[in-house]
């Protein structure tokens, strides 16, 4: 099986601009707002700092594991957990075992509702799509690592001509 | 459809800002009606192509040459 | 109901009274919302000649049908008011997330009244508000405040509108933020909010925006976000902000240096965004659900204000503290003084412009040390500068009269009429850091007629002659004229003034940001109709768009002839007509040489208005058909008033 792809954060360029939240919300549930979206955003005014909260895509997923009734499991070839809202009992277990905080309570229903990567939409999940600054990207982790790698080592290419033209 | 002579779009042409006096002229001629008059202020340019374009006033490759030229092709169209 | 939360609330600070009003379906459909509502209170419920301090008088935050939605940038807040500062109407536009917070409380707006016996802030927690104690916060610094109440209501998620210690000192263009560093800047609505005693308004909301058509909402945000992916607007301002501006403006000879003396200056680029990008820059960010993230955040890194932070600034917010004042060799002496007007809450476009006037008194030696407490007022010193700017926030010393604004200042400090020449002002308000002689005459046009005050690049925001050269094609889609896309012509102004002016305004009642639609032209008027339809599930056309816009303009124009401003106050500053850009060193500045030729463009744009151009007032004709014949029956004894021989004589700077 080929790698999944998965949502990586990377808060250093997030502009909290909450672009994600919005058309989170309306893509899944046909109204916008903060409460229905499945991805949020932190932010410190004061300093500036945003910090993006999305589901991770944990292989061994502390959500599934606490999960009483089987509602929040795996689903193999989406490579992430989902919940059956059908036999979710809404005992907030999952939310509490996610390390992130990435699942929350539907204010309708009073169950667990979480990231399913957008299942069905053509371009990939909304908030990477919309993404400004690429805060939220769509892609196979190794991917993303390398673009990781290479940024470290453009950073040291971009120093040593400084110091030739100097 | 010619609905002016040269000399009056001339002068038309020579105005720096020229949609009011267009539409004026267009609407003391019963070209076009105060409606449209309100309309093309209100939207735009395209918006009096459109209606000219409607009327028959000007066919399609008119219409056309219109929004990529503005008044300058316009005049010259209904003009003769 | 769908868009709009349906109601608005109203809160009496004398009385603590709190009251939710539902707004009819009329009601929202004839002023849609966000300015519309503001405009239509203020007209209709604070008297034309009411003080602005007056405790009766009301200060008007409006949100509107899109705020908190998916449409692109759907965050801002219309703040609006009698202006303390031009004694007419007033109003501000500020960006960040409050706005959307208070939509998901579930208002469309707020309105205070009365004042409070002691320093308060308000606290809006869904349906449940409250008037809580605020004089332990009084006096503080936003960026201070706004965690301590953070902490006090114990969710730092809340969004908060604030003002500074300017506002409560009443400065007369004090400024109010909401999430610390987003300001609604002009007009002084942080003096009329200080002045009710209002420290902040604290806000939470839990609701949702319900949407009518959601696959057709979806449709419409997916295609228009998918355009600003490549939109070469977007890509400038999200790379190095709204300073992306500067080099542009040293080009085309709007760069405001020495009050406006000059256009240009070889060291532009220190200021730039490029710049800025390079040294200082330490977040792009961006208000709520916007595609583009033009928003800065900024840390000086060396030199003696190493440390310094601050939300910002913008191109506005950098240039009337630096440039116009003769400030470009540090540009830390720049971003410093940006912080300051944040820290004290004050429009730096107005602090800028006050003491750059005085400047130009000292230059021309209309006032000395004497007068300015042994400040030596030369251009581009930067010391003095930065002791004016915490001088005027604390309403101290000389600073403390430049806080009355340049018009007041200087009739207070008894100058000569010619004093008044170098307050670079319409109506008694300043100009933003655009040199009509340069950018552009449609800009200039528009700072003689705009309804906030003129000198406004905002009521406009002509930007068909900006960046319409951008799009090739959209002036000739709307004027008739591509040749208008130059801001050095007369080609196509009067309409596009006409245009432009209308757009805005009805994009102000939708509070979605102009930069979407003004700046960048990814969102064009139709596809606005059609976000605003699937969102509300009503039937909007383009027309009936653009006239709610037509609407509003002439019911603030009218609010301004009630108190005896027209066609005779339509001036720009006379530097702009009879002075010829000169040069400054830059030798491919490209308006050498020019004025602007506002009466070229006055009496046409009268015209496409429908005003008498004797009086400047609207037509009768003009206000029956905007459907506002309360406002015709207010007018009509006021026309022969307006031209009577002491009316004439009564020169006004401000009223």
């Amino acid at each position: 099986m080929s790698e999944q792809k998965k949502l990586i954060y990377n808060n250093e360029i997030c502009t909290g601009c909450r672009s994600c939240i919005v058309g989170c919300s309306l893509y899944h549930d046909g109204e916008c707002g903060k409460v229905v979206s499945r991805v949020a955003i932190v932010r410190n005014e004061q300093h500036g700092e945003s910090f993006v909260v999305g589901c991770d895509g944990c292989t061994d997923a502390p959500c599934a594991a606490v999960c009483p009734t089987g509602a929040c499991a795996m689903d193999p070839v989406a490579g992430i957990t989902k919940v059956d809202a059908n036999k979710c009992i809404g005992c907030k277990e999952c939310a509490n075992a996610c390390p992130f905080g990435a699942i929350n309570m539907h204010y309708k229903t009073g169950k667990a509702f979480k990231c399913d990567l957008c299942e069905g939409r053509d371009e990939g999940p909304v908030c990477a799509d919309w993404c400004v600054s690429g805060a939220i990207s769509y892609e196979t982790p190794t991917i993303a690592m390398k673009a990781k790698r290479r940024e470290k080592l453009n950073e040291r290419l971009k120093a040593a001509k400084v110091g030739e033209e100097g | 459809m010619a609905i002016m002579n040269k000399g009056q779009a001339k002068k038309l042409i020579e105005q720096p800002d020229k949609m009011l006096d267009v539409l004026n002229y267009l609407v003391e001629k019963k070209i076009i009606s105060d409606d449209e008059q309100r309309a093309t202020l209100l939207k735009g340019f395209s918006k009096l192509v459109e209606v000219l374009q409607e009327k028959k006033v000007i066919n399609a490759k008119a219409a056309k040459a219109a929004m990529q030229g503005g008044f300058a092709s316009l005049l010259e169209t209904i003009s003769a | 109901m769908y868009g709009w939360a349906g109601q608005r609330l109203r809160v009496d600070l004398t009385t603590g009274e709190i009251t939710k009003e539902p707004l009819s379906y009329e009601y929202r459909r004839k002023w849609i919302g966000g300015r519309g509502f503001n405009s239509e209170v203020m007209y209709n419920e604070v008297p034309a000649n009411m003080d602005a301090f007056d405790p009766r008088a009301r200060v008007c935050f409006g949100t509107g049908p899109m705020s908190g939605t998916a449409a692109p940038s759907t965050g801002r807040v219309t703040v609006t008011c009698k202006s303390p500062l031009t004694g007419g109407f007033g109003d501000s536009n500020m960006g960040g997330h409050w706005g959307a917070e208070v939509k998901y409380a579930g208002y469309d707006q707020i309105i205070i009244q009365g004042r409070a016996k002691h320093p308060v802030y308000l606290w809006i927690d869904d349906d449940k508000v409250e008037i809580r104690d605020a004089r332990h916060l009084w006096g503080k610094f936003p960026r201070d405040a706004d965690p301590m109440i953070k902490q006090e209501l114990g969710d730092e998620d809340i969004h908060i509108m604030m003002i500074g210690p300017a506002g409560e000192n009443m400065v007369r263009f004090a400024c109010a933020f909401n999430d610390v560093w987003r300001a609604a800047g002009r007009t002084g609505t942080g003096a009329v909010i200080g002045s009710k005693n209002l420290k902040a308004i604290a806000t939470r909301g839990s609701g949702t925006v319900k949407i009518a058509d959601p696959k057709k909402m979806m449709d419409v945000c997916n295609r228009l976000r998918q355009a600003f992916k490549t939109d070469p607007m977007k890509i400038g301002l999200n790379m190095f902000g709204s300073l992306c501006l500067i080099n542009v403006a040293n080009r085309d000879g709007w760069f405001p240096w020495n009050n406006f003396q000059f256009g240009s200056h070889p060291l532009a680029n220190n200021v730039s965004g490029e710049s800025h990008a390079e040294t200082v820059l330490k977040h792009r960010e961006g208000c709520f659900a916007c595609p583009i993230a033009c928003g800065r955040f900024t840390e000086i890194r060396d030199g003696k204000y190493a440390g310094e932070t601050f939300g910002g600034p913008e191109y506005e917010h950098a240039v009337p503290t630096g440039p116009r004042c003769g400030i470009i060799e540090d540009p830390n002496d720049v971003w410093h003084n940006c912080r300051l007007t944040n820290d004290y809450g004050l429009d730096a476009i107005e602090c800028g412009g006050v003491i750059s006037s005085a400047m130009e008194w000292f230059q021309r030696g209309l006032i000395t040390t004497k007068d300015t407490g042994g400040l030596e007022l030369t251009f581009g010193n930067a010391d003095a500068t930065e002791k004016l700017i915490h001088q005027i926030g604390q309403r101290k010393g000389f600073g403390g009269i430049l806080a009355e604004g340049a018009d007041r200042a200087a009739d207070k400090l008894g100058l000569p009429k010619e004093a008044h020449y170098y307050t670079i002002t319409t109506r008694g308000m300043t100009l933003p850091g655009d040199d009509p002689r340069g950018l552009g005459f449609g800009y200039g046009l528009s700072f003689a007629v705009g309804t906030r005050g003129g000198c406004d690049h905002l009521r406009s925001l002509c930007c068909l002659e900006l960046s319409g050269a951008l799009y090739p094609g959209l002036n000739t889609k709307l004027l008739g004229d591509e040749s208008a896309n130059k801001p050095v012509t007369t080609n196509g102004k009067s309409y596009m003034v006409y245009y432009e002016e209308n757009q805005k305004a009805t994009t102000d009642c939708l509070n979605v940001c102009c930069f979407t639609t003004h700046w960048s032209y990814a969102v064009l008027t139709p596809d606005q109709v059609e976000y605003l339809n699937a969102a509300t599930g009503l039937d909007f056309t383009e027309e009936e768009f653009q006239e709610v816009g037509e609407r509003v303009v002439n019911l603030e124009r009218a609010y301004w002839n009630k108190l005896m401003s027209g066609a005779r106050e339509d001036r720009v500053p006379e530097r702009f007509l009879k002075e010829p850009m000169p040069e400054n060193g830059v030798d491919y500045q490209t308006n050498i040489g020019a004025t602007l030729p506002l009466n070229e463009m006055l009496p046409q744009y009268y015209k496409y208005r429908d005003w008498d151009s004797k009086t400047g007032f609207p037509t009768e004709r003009k206000l029956k058909q905007l459907g506002l014949e309360n406002v015709a029956k207010d007018l009509a004894p006021l026309r022969s008033k307006y031209l009577s021989e002491a009316e004439k004589k009564n020169v006004k700077y401000y009223v």
